[in-house]
């Protein structure tokens, strides 16, 4: 029982957002955000902010004004017993698909870079393996963990900057003129099927310590994800330009495998290999936290941490069964899976508040 | 895929044991038919009664064009 009361801090989820949606955002990007965008594209995620922004408003009045410990709860008190299960299991389906397009890309990616000739089952097994005891202990050591990675991870960032600058070509990235204002605007509804992440998180919310105390890290989560998004932005686009980064699947990857260190040090990219497999492991295992979860509301259980074994399992499976190969997957997420996600993660919050307003609940 | 059945079909059984002893029913009755959907959903894919994956099916079902 211990395990269901372990308790993270709003800073340590914000920091797991941030540090989840690393992955994604090096795919998203560059690639279906600058393929509208073009060379205006390290606009998306400043712009992104406004709207980031009303979606922790929304989030943020839902949990002060119903008093409610997570997400889940106040979907049902808004939107009925019936439409709001429904509206879970929605939610339970989705994560899952969620997980197993995770779980493939991310042996997708190994099989595509280094270890080519490598089985993909073998690092799915590896990575669901990992997941399998991180979920199924408690939620402060995988909050703690992430702390002391973010370190590494800014770390990395920075070095990443220090070696990647320098490449900046600046015609990729100018000029800017008043004819890119709209495609940066349409830009940011991909880039939201990411952001939409911080919705899911919040299914945790009664695994958070001080919720209340949400606004005094939303600073810091703006900053940390703009910075975060440009710096992809231009070492993607600011190097290879936005029509090579539209042809490139591994873009991010592509520039680590050039970096030379003084001609001597070469191979620079098994390092980045190291620190990337991270935050796929990061959003891997936080939705599957959240998925048990889910799945313990929905069944109104009072454990959930057995239910992991067979959701690992449907995951393994699926991960197959999801796409043949890298071409196939990431045209399942350019066309419908990223859309899905706003759905589900910016405009599903947004009825459940105004909703709630007409209702009086919030 | 061998080596993952053995360790699904290990923890399974642990977890399993773990929840009779805990005289949970409801969890029990849940884990199974989660298990069962899992064990089904290894069948289809296994067994090949699949002749598309997930996102042909989509793609054929909207008539999105590669």
């Amino acid at each position: 029982m211990d395990n269901e009361n372990s308790k993270i801090s709003i800073r340590q989820l914000f920091i797991i957002f941030v540090i989840s949606i690393a992955s994604p955002l090096t795919r998203v990007l560059p690639k279906y955000c600058g393929e509208i965008a073009k060379q205006a594209t390290w606009l998306t995620p400043i712009l992104a902010i406004i709207p980031f922004m009303l979606l922790i408003y929304v989030l943020n009045n839902l949990f002060t004004k119903t008093k409610l410990g997570s997400l889940e709860d106040i979907y049902i008190k808004i939107f009925g017993k019936i439409i709001g299960k429904t509206v879970l299991f929605m939610h339970i389906i989705w994560i899952i698909t969620m997980i197993a397009l995770y779980v493939r890309y991310f042996a997708d990616r190994l099989t595509s870079s280094i270890f080519i000739f490598s089985p993909m089952q073998f690092f799915m097994i590896t990575i669901l393996l990992m997941t399998y005891l991180v979920v199924r202990n408690k939620i402060e050591y995988f909050g703690r963990f992430m702390e002391l990675y973010n370190k590494i991870f800014l770390i990395f960032l920075i070095i990443s900057i220090f070696v990647g600058l320098s490449d900046v070509k600046l015609p990729n990235i100018l000029p800017i003129t008043t004819y890119d204002i709209g495609p940066v605007f349409i830009s940011i509804v991909p880039l939201f099927g990411i952001l939409g992440y911080i919705t899911f998180m919040f299914f945790l919310g009664d695994k958070v310590a001080n919720k209340d105390k949400l606004k005094n890290y939303t600073k810091q989560l703006y900053l940390s994800m703009t910075f975060l998004s440009v710096v992809i932005v231009m070492i993607t686009i600011g190097i290879f330009g936005y029509k090579l980064t539209g042809n490139l699947n591994l873009s991010f990857f592509i520039f680590f495998k050039d970096i030379e260190i003084l001609s001597i040090i070469e191979r620079v990219e098994s390092i980045f290999l190291c620190v990337w497999i991270v935050t796929d492991f990061a959003i891997i295992s936080i939705f599957m936290f959240i998925v048990v979860k889910l799945i313990k509301k929905f069944f109104n259980l009072n454990t959930s941490k057995e239910l992991v074994t067979p959701v690992i399992f449907i995951v393994y499976v699926y991960a197959q069964y999801i796409a043949s190969n890298l071409f196939e997957l990431s045209m399942l997420s350019k066309n419908i899976f990223l859309y899905i996600n706003v759905g589900l993660g910016c405009i599903i919050p947004i009825s459940a508040f105004i909703i709630g307003k007409i209702r009086k609940i919030v | 895929m061998l080596l993952f059945s053995a360790f699904f079909i290990c923890f399974t059984v642990i977890d399993i044991i773990t929840l009779i002893k805990r005289k949970d029913r409801k969890n029990l009755m849940v884990f199974i038919g989660l298990s069962l959907v899992a064990i089904a959903f290894a069948i289809f894919y296994y067994s090949d009664m699949h002749r598309d994956s997930l996102v042909e099916v989509i793609f054929k079902l909207f008539n999105i064009e590669e």
